[in-house]
């Protein structure tokens, strides 16, 4: 039974008070929303995380005008200091049907192409891609659609099946080979997004939260209770929205136009979703490294959302353990101890395995807590001055927790629905270390041995990307890392009270470990050694090799 | 007995780093009674002296790791300035006393201050005489200019140390900071001009001049003579001592330098890999191919004691070119922190197999006059210490599988091949043909020599442009192309980690002068490199370069003729990366102009790389 007023439920301490317009329906255990919001979701991987992110900002650089003062987020009422209420919005996102055809379905253009013989006219073959597509979809293509797109790209078949295939390489996650429309391009512009739903009888596509889970939503609102709101807001509105990349620009040629019958209706979302807390460092940490690599205008979009897809994932899971710490009363969590070495020295391996377990099982004490505190409240307190109170309890249950537990004993009714919190909360919530992690490169997995914090190549190259605008000495790089993630590598920051204030594995393990990373980098073309006491951590696509080590 | 050996022994690879700190040269000396130490003339005394001593001093500051010589040439500079050889070296050892400062006054009136380890200075004294420095460097009339040492990254930790406050001073001290960063990663020497300093790396500015000094002051040192003439070994020519042969054949006595230089050849590849190789280990080499000794792991180096009490001649443990490859160090760490065997292990040699030099060897054909010009010069290090192990496998090995006589003909193979690295003459000896570079995973590093040559000498390149263009072309791309003509900057449009990238950033670049922008090899004298180098025509704009490594050059070499070298690719594929996106915002990003075209690259009938072209309007 899911909750049925929202304004009763139980918050967690110092959250905001929900959007009036959210639908709880169809929400249950909702302790883990009040912790992580609505929702933090493990099966939205990064990619779709970010693309959901970016329909939003496209939404928004829509209804931009020029009396608003920012193109991408909103004036934020979340963090004023009188009063903060929290962000209520809807938005709409496009179908884009016949591009989305084009890309994920079609298959007449490579039959066509290939059939082709060496007299073949091209005007033929449009016409013949053209019947057998309107057999199918004739509801999405608009009239003079050929004789349009033929205009401006050029005349050729092979021009037109070029440009699809051009598109078709820049799809996402493209190993998940989901329904049709939940596909997805690299989002280098407005052109190349499309509403995720479930295709209707009627063709037109519905609306849904099977794989777009509000995660989007989440950074969007993280982002815009940051300070750097404006800044990430004016980089965001330029590279996307008003550079017009030449692939966006390639996909706008095929699309229909945005907000006619044939593309579809627009996909609407009634309102945004919940981010609890109005202020969190990881927040600021988020959109500043956002704003690094987005930022970087000599350098391709499509590289700058690589570096930003890792990042984001990465600070998520960062949110995901923040939360968890604060809610259960904390200090810290445990640092992320990256191994470089690899199974060859297992004690790292077995110590950073350890702190992954522990991670992972975080939840657990956030929702034990949020628990405990509603078992201390008032209204808990009171029921064993009721004239019915395991029926009370019951009641209570639902309304502040979103459980419907049997008819027994009060504290067995509080187990079960602390037991569901718990069991739901580590499924979903736990699991997004293991699925970010992966997918991210910050995760290692080896069967027999398990999994453990081993970054691979593209996961240092964005900590790089993010953090090295001009040449940084290496052991300051490896500080930084520690003072901005909690990630620890060498023997300086393992010793640091805030870490471990000693060494986590031997000292020539970790010490090893310092230069397994030094080689990995150089390897990358992301580190010059100078000579036996200095060397240098590069932006390689800012900064010209002054030198090559072999 | 000589006494020399045992001093040399000092610089080996097991020595206390005492022998390498310039204050205990003299103790040394000293104590093992030789005649002068071992020194070459500090490389860098006349550019201390050219900032220093005219009219309008600059500060000058020397860093290099330990055994560099920085105090070496501190110490030379003072006495010259000085000019009371006894009076220098009072104020030198009195200076001790306050922590390793000296001030004297310069020809041009101006006062010199002197600091011979910044890092050894207490923690606030060295913030202030940093600050003290920083002043100096941007002041126009500094009334004191500064000499000062340190290890480079300890100099910029205290310059980072000393711009954490917040004051004016301390902004100078960042841009300081910052401009030593620059200067370190370029390996510039003199600052922006609105800096007044000198900044002399000595860990690597050795040259081959210095390189030669230090091997003639070991090789040619008066001691020699003095310690071996009541040896009776000496003289011995049947069982010659092997410290005195290896002695000549490092000096090439019987006419053969090849040994000598290929060691000049292998200093020179590192430096143009960026391994500086510092002088401590130049000296750790000179010394260990002389008398390194691989009997007992415990005692890598030989002495006259030894010798005269061997029974049987020791030359299977003595041989110089297996010491050239420090294979008498049996701890790899240890060998590796040495980085001239590091680059010899990287090289393989030794490891590295070619099948016509190996037939060559284990054929044992006394008529084959290549054979025989590769071994009749050698008589110690060549049959004499080869035969027995092969004899032993032909007799009794082959019947067994992982017998001991294979494995010592194995270990003996591997001798001979890091003998014939060192003595095959470059282009291969006239009568072989033979590179010495196939015995290393370097196998094109003779072309790159020659390559660099003919650049230097202002020559054309020849076909090495348009393999090392294929090369790109293959690697950026992921297709088989066969073209080189023509260099395609490509990218994915999709993922930055994927192969194969299908989609032209813009128009290709020709290797003609006509085309409107073409790439060329340059020498690159600050790296000792060859460069490929992008020119637009009618622009004279900067462009991103690409440093053509030897190891890059050996990665495009062998994919250009078809393979794919796995153990150093991923690093060059990333370079060559990194290089394309520079290349491709520098020369196709203009900030208003949108690009309307879209250049998919694909292999035509022959093999050619050529693009579909897509105009995309606004």
């Amino acid at each position: 039974m899911p909750v049925r007023d929202k304004d009763k439920v139980l918050l967690s301490r110092g959250a905001l008070k929900l959007p009036q317009g959210l639908d709880l329906k169809s929400v249950k255990n909702w302790p883990e929303y009040a912790i992580w919001g609505l929702a933090l979701h493990q099966e939205q991987l990064p990619w779709f995380t970010l693309v959901e992110f970016i329909q939003i900002c496209a939404d928004k650089h829509r209804r931009f005008s020029s009396a608003l003062p920012n193109p991408i987020f909103d004036a934020c009422p979340a963090t004023r200091a009188v009063d903060p209420i929290h962000e209520e919005f809807p938005y709409e996102i496009r179908a884009n049907m016949l591009l989305r055809h084009l890309v994920f379905r079609d298959e007449e253009i490579d039959r066509i192409r290939k059939d082709r013989g060496p007299m073949a006219d091209d005007s033929a073959m449009w016409a013949s891609w053209l019947q057998k597509t309107k057999e199918d979809i004739a509801h999405y293509i608009p009239d003079g659609y050929v004789d349009r797109v033929r205009h401006a790209i050029g005349p050729e078949f092979e021009k037109f099946a070029t440009a699809v295939e051009l598109l078709r390489g820049a799809e996402v996650d493209s190993v998940r080979r989901g329904r049709m429309t939940s596909r997805h391009l690299l989002p280098l512009g407005p052109a190349m997004l499309f509403a995720d739903g479930e295709l209707g009888k009627d063709g037109q596509l519905q609306y849904d939260r099977r794989f777009m889970r509000r995660t989007g939503e989440l950074v969007w609102l993280m982002v815009n209770r940051s300070a750097m709101r404006d800044t990430l807001g004016a980089i965001i509105e330029r590279r996307f929205f008003r550079s017009n990349d030449v692939v966006n620009r390639t996909a706008s040629r095929l699309a229909t136009e945005d907000g006619t019958v044939q593309d579809g209706g627009r996909a609407t979302c009634r309102c945004i979703g919940y981010l609890p807390m109005a202020r969190m460092q990881v927040y600021e940490d988020l959109a500043r490294d956002l704003t690094q690599v987005l930022g970087m205008n000599s350098l391709h979009l499509s590289i700058c959302l690589e570096a930003a897809m890792r990042l984001l994932g990465f600070h998520l899971i960062r949110y995901m353990l923040q939360r968890a710490v604060d809610v259960a009363g904390e200090a810290a969590h445990s640092p992320f101890l990256l191994d470089i070495v690899g199974t060859s020295s297992p004690h790292i391996v077995r110590r950073s395995k350890e702190h992954f377990l522990a991670h992972r099982q975080m939840p657990d004490r956030a929702v034990e807590q949020f628990f405990a505190d509603f078992e201390a409240s008032e209204d808990w307190q009171t029921l064993s001055t009721k004239k019915l109170p395991m029926g009370a309890a019951q009641e209570l249950i639902l309304e502040k927790l979103g459980y419907r537990g049997g008819l027994d004993d009060i504290h067995v009714q509080l187990s079960a629905a602390r037991q569901s919190a718990v069991d739901s909360a580590l499924s979903s919530i736990g699991a997004i270390l293991p699925a970010y992690g992966s997918r991210i490169g910050l995760l290692t997995a080896r069967r027999g041995v398990g999994t453990w914090y081993g970054p691979n190549d593209q996961f240092l190259e964005a900590l790089v990307l993010a953090n090295v605008t001009s040449p940084m000495e290496f052991h300051r790089f490896l500080r930084l890392l520690f003072d901005r993630y909690r990630i620890v590598i060498g023997r300086h920051e393992a010793l640091d009270p805030l870490a471990y204030g000693s060494v986590p594995a031997p000292v020539q393990d970790i010490e090893r470990n310092q230069t397994r990373l030094e080689e990995r980098l150089r390897m990358l073309g992301l580190l010059e050694r100078k000579s036996d006491a200095i060397a240098f951590v590069v932006n390689p696509y800012t900064t010209e090799r002054a030198n090559v080590a072999a | 007995m000589s006494r020399f050996v045992d001093f040399l022994s000092q610089y080996g690879p097991s020595a206390a780093t005492d022998a390498l700190v310039d204050e205990h040269a003299p103790v040394l000396v000293e104590e093992f009674g030789v005649s002068r130490p071992i020194e070459i003339a500090p490389p860098r005394l006349q550019d201390i002296r050219d900032a220093l001593l005219g009219a309008d001093p600059r500060t000058v500051i020397l860093t290099g790791t330990a055994g560099d010589g920085k105090t070496f040439h501190l110490r030379k500079f003072f006495v010259d300035l000085v000019e009371n050889s006894a009076a220098a070296t009072a104020a030198w050892g009195e200076a001790a006393d306050r922590d390793g400062i000296i001030e004297w006054d310069l020809p041009s009136g101006r006062r010199l201050r002197i600091i011979r380890d910044v890092s050894a200075l207490p923690a606030e004294m060295k913030l202030t005489q940093v600050r003290a420095a920083a002043a100096a460097i941007r002041s126009a009339q500094p009334e004191t200019v500064f000499l000062m040492a340190a290890n480079d990254g300890q100099l910029l930790d205290s310059f980072a140390a000393a711009a954490s406050d917040g004051t004016e001073t301390a902004a100078l001290c960042l841009e300081i900071y910052r401009e030593m960063i620059e200067m370190m990663r370029s390996g510039r020497e003199h600052p922006r001009p609105t800096f007044a300093f000198s900044m002399f790396n000595l860990s690597r500015t050795l040259g081959e001049e210095s390189l030669d000094a230090l091997l003639d002051a070991v090789l040619d040192h008066p001691d020699w003579e003095n310690g071996c003439a009541s040896c009776p070994r000496a003289v011995d020519t049947t069982n010659p001592c092997p410290i005195r042969c290896n002695r000549s054949l490092l000096v090439g006595a019987n006419g053969s330098t090849a040994f000598r230089a290929r060691i000049k050849t292998l200093v020179r590849l590192a430096a143009a890999n960026d391994q500086h190789i510092p002088i401590r280990y130049l000296l750790m080499l000179i010394v260990n191919v002389l008398l390194g000794f691989s009997q007992k792991p415990s005692r890598p180096l030989l002495n006259c004691a030894v010798i005269l009490k061997a029974k049987t001649p020791l030359y299977k443990y003595t041989n110089p070119y297996d010491n050239a490859c420090g294979a008498n160090i049996r701890d790899p760490e240890k060998r590796r922190k040495n980085p001239f065997f590091a680059l010899v292990s990287s090289l393989g040699i030794g490891a590295e197999t070619d099948n016509e030099i190996d037939a060559l060897l284990l054929a044992r054909d006394e008529s084959n006059p290549v054979r025989i010009s590769l071994f009749e010069n050698d008589r110690i290090y060549g049959d004499r210490i080869f035969n027995g192990p092969l004899d032993h496998y032909a007799k009794r090995g082959s019947d067994r599988n992982n017998g001991h006589e294979a494995d010592e003909l194995r270990a003996a193979l591997q001798a001979q091949r890091r003998r014939l690295f060192f003595k095959l003459g470059d282009q291969g000896s006239p009568s072989s043909g033979l590179s010495p570079w196939r015995l290393t995973v370097f196998r094109h590093a003779g072309e790159y020599e020659q390559l660099c040559a003919a650049l230097k000498a202002g020559q054309a390149s020849g076909d090495a442009l348009r393999q090392i263009v294929l090369g790109i072309n293959r690697t950026l791309t992921g297709l088989m192309a066969s073209d080189g003509e023509k260099l395609w900057v490509t990218g994915v449009v999709g993922r930055a980690d994927g192969n194969g990238g299908r989609l032209a950033m813009g128009e290709p670049l020709g290797v003609v002068p006509s085309s409107w922008a073409r790439v060329q090899l340059q020498y690159d004298a600050n790296r000792s490199c060859p460069a490929l180098a992008v020119l637009e025509k009618g622009t004279s704009r900067e462009l991103p370069r690409l440093i053509i490594t030897p190891l890059l050059f050996e990665y495009l070499k062998r994919v250009s003729s078809g393979s794919l070298p796995s153990s150093f690719s991923r690093q060059c594929h990333q370079e060559i990366r990194h290089f394309a996106v520079r290349l491709a915002s520098a020369l196709y990003d203009e900030e208003d102009q949108e690009t309307t075209v879209i250049r998919m690259v694909d292999l035509d009938n022959s093999g050619r790389l050529h693009e579909h072209i897509l105009e995309i309007g606004k």
